[in-house]
């Protein structure tokens, strides 16, 4: 089947991590919209405040904290910039209220990362795994690739042979 | 009288789910917007409980999305010692899911 990367990639990793431990996949967070909850039951306005609640990739519960896990493969400055606003929320979300005491830790995985982006996170207090299955390296190393000069030029000889060939 | 041979999902509504087997299988569906035939691949599960309750049915996963959610239990079959609540929310192209993995023990 095809494979939305993040989604394989967060669900590889808290399985390989935390095989023992609860785990939520996808997680709304944050209240159902006011006024839905008064008119329509807390089950039904959570379903009707979708758009208006964000998902986190992933929630781990143990039973001294929760981790809140983002999985960026290239985007990792958004992973850092959201996870702050996503532990904010996770008193108030009522899927996790049971765990509501619980201490939050932030964690964003990714595959790669530099040390000025390191130090972003440090900075927002975001713990950062590395972690880097041979399918997902492969990946980055060709997206990683493709605006090299080698690339480039790879690119513009395939094209020039398109054109002698007469192909489309 | 209705045969309640697959378990479905309602958006918004968390089901509880154990899963014995499963398989990848080519399955043909009809378009909902075009009225057409085409042949999609499946992730087949075999349902030995559904929301605690002893059941013998299936479980078909079309979407790549919750495929993928579901692919790192798939080897070795460790979604054995596993249970799913899986939860659809929205409709269409914008369908999601949120995915529970509780340890069966747990």
């Amino acid at each position: 089947m095809g494979q939305p990367r993040e989604r394989r990639y967060i669900a590889e990793y808290v399985a390989k991590t935390f095989p023992d431990s609860p785990v939520k996949l996808g997680c709304p967070l944050g209240p159902g919209v006011r006024g839905l909850v008064e008119e329509y039951g807390l089950p039904k306005a959570l379903t009707m405040s979708r758009g208006f609640r964000p998902e986190v990739d992933a929630v781990v519960v143990l039973p001294e904290k929760l981790i809140v896990i983002e999985a960026k493969i290239f985007k990792i400055v958004d992973g850092i910039s959201k996870l702050p606003v996503y532990a904010s929320l996770i008193p108030a979300t009522p899927e996790l209220w049971i765990h509501r005491k619980l201490p939050v830790e932030m964690r964003l995985i990714t595959p790669w990362l530099t040390a000025q982006v390191q130090e972003m996170a440090r900075g927002m207090g975001v713990e950062v795994d590395i972690y880097n299955p041979p399918w997902i390296k492969d990946y980055v190393d060709k997206m990683h690739s493709y605006w090299t000069a080698e690339a480039r030029e790879a690119r513009a000889a395939k094209l020039k042979l398109r054109e002698i060939l007469g192909v489309e | 009288m209705v045969l309640e041979n697959y378990v479905k999902l309602t958006p918004g509504v968390p089901k509880r789910l154990h899963f014995t087997d499963h398989a990848l299988v080519t399955k043909t569906l009809t378009d909902p917007l075009l009225g057409r035939s085409k042949e999609v691949r499946s992730l087949e599960f075999l349902v030995d409980s559904e929301d605690g309750v002893k059941v013998d049915k299936s479980f078909s996963v079309v979407s790549e999305k919750l495929a993928a959610t579901l692919e790192p239990w798939l080897g070795g079959k460790r979604y054995l010692a596993y249970e799913f609540t899986i939860t659809r929310r929205g409709e269409g192209f914008v369908t999601s899911y949120t995915v529970d993995v509780t340890p069966a023990r747990a």
